[in-house]
């Protein structure tokens, strides 16, 4: 009785884990797909005046649409980084417990609302009403409503990941509670914001939905923050798939490669300084 | 700039006087039954009893720390003339410094975490903060060990170095009174001996409280024992009359009031 029972559970047991293991291996192999197709495609249509020209995203090159994506998410870092760490020092701080738990939901619900619908209103509000046209600062105030949530969160965590022993040790000592947090909390919890920070513009630079609505497209560079549109990656490979003749969808293909690449660089750095701070602990 | 040594607290003076301290927590169960206890200034006193008798927490009283934890205390702490419970917390954490019970330097260089209580409070050039850093590891008996690399990482000394470190970095910003708690329960045999030693020297020059759970311990260093059991002190006194009657203390039918001054 008891020995059957215990080779129904090693049964199991082996099914779970070989059931584990298929899913695992079905992920990995769409990830490879994905990945073999971007980098493929992008290979057999490559010309190196696509990194070097500007273009009009169907035709010329993607010069100006790089550059524009590293403004966009680069700005959009800027703007939010600044917020976040004000929002998660208040969640994780200041705030009492009700109003922080009403803040962490806040920030949840902003986390949860589907990027069109940002667009939308970066558009209504920074586009039209505040009358910045299709630009790079409508455009990154967009992107950064969406990576303020993302950012306050992981700041939040970092700190919170801080041993309280390291927080009791800077009070005895005398630190006052901004101190505690510019030189404990923000300082030891470094690499985890960083790495939350590389995240964030990742998922920024990936970004079409809001951009579509609040930075339009320019076949040059944009000449200010306002009024002044500007390209970016997502966009090209949006306008290039459905093109019917091969140098637009080559454009696409060598536009995502570009885009996995830099994500997948930034995404390893993130990893590298996460594991930095495991080691560190 | 640095303060001079705060020792117009002689040997023998009482240096934080408390009186009714009671402290409950949120919920209202009461850690601290009404505490009445003098430290004196120049000794080591320690407060030794079973785990969960409020040893720590009264250690946490007298720097304010037990604010942190949500707790509510009540009562009144004598320090230098004012009630330290009403007084500016920060002032409170700067005179009256404290040690735990696990070694935690901060993840940064020897020298930075000397330095770090130093550089919340003033502003000192890099030649005087380079001579407090040497003093305060000479103090603890460190500096000989690590003066090669001071740029070291903490987290790359031994359990006892890092909570001589510790120690260090505490009286650096110069307190009157330094806290311990159970500062060697988590250490070896060695590093205990070095540690119980460098206490023995330090009470020349501050007013020491330790929380000890080790009787041995306490019989070795202590000058003055409260021993601590279910949030009240049932016996307090010197060192050598308490310890020597402990037993009966902790026998349980005592009434801690009556047991209070008898030790």
């Amino acid at each position: 009785m008891r020995a059957r029972g215990m080779g129904m559970r090693r049964l199991r047991d082996a099914l779970v884990g070989a059931a584990g293991l298929a899913i695992s291996a079905l992920l990995l192999a769409a990830l490879l797909l994905v990945l073999a197709y971007v980098f493929y495609g992008a290979a057999l249509r490559f010309e190196p005046e696509m990194l070097l020209t500007m273009g009009n995203a169907t035709s010329g090159g993607l010069l100006n649409a790089i550059v524009g994506t590293w403004l966009l998410s680069g700005l959009a870092l800027a703007i939010s980084a600044l917020l976040a760490i004000f929002v998660a020092i208040d969640i994780a701080q200041y705030a009492g417990a009700r109003v922080g738990s009403l803040l962490r939901a806040t920030v949840d619900m902003m986390a949860a609302i589907p990027a069109m619908v940002y667009g939308l209103f970066g558009y209504l509000v920074f586009v039209i009403y505040l009358g910045m046209g299709y630009s790079l600062l409508a455009g990154s105030l967009t992107l950064s409503l969406m990576m303020i949530p993302y950012l306050a969160r992981s700041t939040e965590t970092a700190m919170g990941n801080v041993p309280k022993e390291l927080v009791a040790a800077a009070y005895a000592l005398g630190a006052s509670r901004w101190q505690v947090i510019s030189r404990v909390l923000l300082r030891f919890g470094r690499p985890l914001i960083i790495s939350g920070a590389l995240l964030a513009v990742s998922i920024g630079a990936g970004e079409t939905a809001q951009l579509l609505y609040t930075a339009g497209w320019n076949p040059g560079l944009p000449t200010w923050f306002t009024k002044s549109q500007v390209g970016y990656l997502t966009y090209v490979v949006w306008a290039g798939i459905n093109q019917p003749t091969p140098y637009p969808q080559g454009l696409a293909f060598v536009a995502s490669a570009l885009l996995v690449g830099m994500i997948f660089i930034l995404l390893l750095i993130s990893k590298w300084l996460e594991g930095r701070e495991v080691r560190r602990a | 700039m640095m303060s001079t040594r705060a020792s117009e607290a002689r040997e023998g003076d009482v240096a934080i006087s408390m009186r009714g301290i009671r402290v409950s927590a949120p919920g209202g169960a009461e850690i601290l039954r009404g505490i009445d206890l003098d430290v004196y200034a120049g000794a080591i006193n320690t407060i030794v009893g079973p785990s969960g008798s409020g040893k720590t927490t009264l250690l946490k009283v007298m720097n304010r720390l037990v604010e942190l934890d949500g707790l509510r205390v009540e009562g009144r702490v004598e320090f230098r003339g004012r009630d330290l419970l009403k007084a500016d917390p920060y002032w409170v954490r700067r005179q009256i410094g404290m040690v735990f019970q696990s070694p935690n330097p901060f993840p940064m260089s020897i020298y930075d975490n000397v330095a770090f209580g130093v550089r919340l409070h003033w502003k000192v050039s890099r030649g005087e903060l380079d001579r407090i850093v040497e003093w305060a590891l000479r103090e603890v008996g460190l500096y000989e060990e690590v003066k090669d690399d001071l740029r070291r990482s903490a987290l790359t000394l031994s359990g006892g170095q890092q909570q001589r470190l510790c120690i260090a970095r505490a009286l650096a910003v110069r307190p009157s009174v330094l806290l311990l708690d159970e500062p060697t329960s988590s250490l070896d045999p060695y590093s205990k001996d070095v540690i119980e030693k460098l206490m023995l020297r330090l009470k020349s020059e501050l007013t020491l409280v330790l929380v000890t759970h080790d009787l041995e311990q306490a019989l070795r260093v202590s000058d003055y024992v409260a021993f601590m059991k279910f949030g009240s002190i049932v016996r307090w006194g010197a060192a050598e009359e308490v310890l020597s009657g402990w037993r009966d203390a902790g026998s349980g039918s005592h009434d801690p009031r009556q047991a209070h001054n008898g030790g």
